[in-house]
């Protein structure tokens, strides 16, 4: 990640920077003020990210509640200076109305953030972001790792757990009715369901 | 990371075979059971574990008390099917002579786990670590970072803290009179170190 030289912004000075043309097609956050150009993520991280975002939007539907966004929808988890993440998959536990869904950066509050690990990802790279969104208030942050299938479950309260391809996946006391296995996040169409 | 073998062992059961003849030099933990081998660690690596290793002697000498393992010294995190992991560098809060240091895995919970992050490592599997030692009742836990030069902290029940260069490490209620910069972890004998670290320590 190279970071772009431009002088310190707002989150909202960020969000009109990212859409002039010149910058269409690219992909950035804004950290402590500076603008950091993302690598395009990879096939698989797309796939894993499309398949838990229609787990999710299963279960919105299913309880007539909810709503995801993908595609590293900003999450601005700072001010001052400010720091807008683009976050994989986030899930908002509200019924939203989609004419009233914000044109700009999002002023709820996910109470899910799903982040899948890249190979550009650090230990340092990841905690930040975790850090973030749990000092931001989300109170249940999931780091996906497609190569080890394994899920690594992190809440401001509570003692970090890790989740490998056998174990269920829930929504702990956050969203109490979700539960898939881990396998299941891995599980393309035409592929057998894991063994109960 | 390959297993070895495919029946489930004991931790003592482990013990026994990393003691062979033929495994001598293996770097290898067991995981629910299985072995499973370890990469050799890169060359930073060993510097950094063991002068932390030394910093938290320094600790220890001067509180009058602590002992300190380094070189993957086995835990058993989990039991049935057993897990023994070799943690990099574990700050153990006791007095202890040297004839009575047990001679096979460490079962009781050090207050202080440390482990040194390699780039080949995926920051999942470390957070594995990270939650069977929090798990165990480990106190607190720190990965060090020696590219990006941080630690994250990491107690139960608590929100990780990622320090910075030029943030100071605690013990918190574990270990009240520990207090480590995080740029003395990485600033070696006769290294240059800021002014204000210098007038700190």
């Amino acid at each position: 990640m190279a970071t772009v030289a431009a002088p310190t912004m707002t989150a909202e000075e960020f969000f009109d920077w990212v859409h002039l043309p010149e910058n269409a097609g690219r992909c950035f956050e804004l950290i402590d003020g500076e603008v950091v150009e993302m690598p395009p993520p990879s096939d698989l991280h797309g796939t894993i990210c499309g398949l838990i975002a229609h787990i999710l939007w299963n279960f919105a539907f299913d309880r007539n509640k909810g709503r995801v966004t993908t595609n590293d929808s900003g999450l601005v988890v700072k001010r001052d200076p400010d720091t807008t993440r683009g976050v994989d998959v986030m899930f908002f536990d509200e019924v939203a109305v989609y004419d009233e869904i914000s044109r700009k950066y999002t002023k709820e509050l996910p109470v899910l953030a799903i982040e899948v690990i890249s190979p550009s990802d650090t230990l340092t790279k990841l905690n930040k972001r975790i850090s973030q969104y749990l000092d931001h208030g989300v109170p249940l942050v999931w780091v996906i790792d497609p190569e080890a299938k394994s899920v690594a479950v992190h809440r401001p309260t509570h003692r970090l757990d890790y989740l490998n391809e056998s174990d269920e996946l829930t929504g702990c006391d956050v969203l109490p009715d979700f539960r898939c296995r881990v396998a299941d996040l891995f599980l393309l169409p035409g592929q057998s369901k894991a063994k109960p | 990371m390959a297993t070895i073998a495919s029946e489930l062992m004991t931790a003592e059961e482990f013990a026994a075979w990393a003691d062979r003849p033929e495994n001598a030099g293996r770097h290898c933990e067991l995981v629910r059971g299985r072995i499973v081998d370890m990469p050799p660690p890169q060359k930073p690596h060993g510097t950094l574990c063991s002068w932390i290793a030394y910093l938290l002697w320094v600790l220890a000498i001067e509180r009058g008390r602590g002992r300190v393992e380094s070189n993957d010294s086995g835990l058993v995190v989990e039991e049935d099917p057993d897990t023994v992991r070799g943690v990099d560098v574990m700050f153990f809060d006791e007095v202890v002579p040297f004839e009575e240091i047990p001679q096979e895995y460490n079962r009781e919970e050090p207050v202080l786990a440390v482990e040194v992050w390699s780039p080949s490592d995926r920051p999942n599997a470390m957070m594995h670590r990270v939650s069977q030692y929090l798990a165990k009742g480990v106190g607190i836990v720190w990965t060090v970072d020696p590219i990006d030069r941080t630690v994250s902290v990491h107690r139960a029940g608590k929100a990780p803290l990622l320090l910075a260069i030029d943030d100071e490490l605690t013990g918190f209620e574990f270990l009240p009179e520990l207090k480590i910069r995080v740029s003395e972890l990485f600033t070696l004998p006769g290294t240059k170190r800021k002014a204000t670290e210098q007038s700190a320590g």
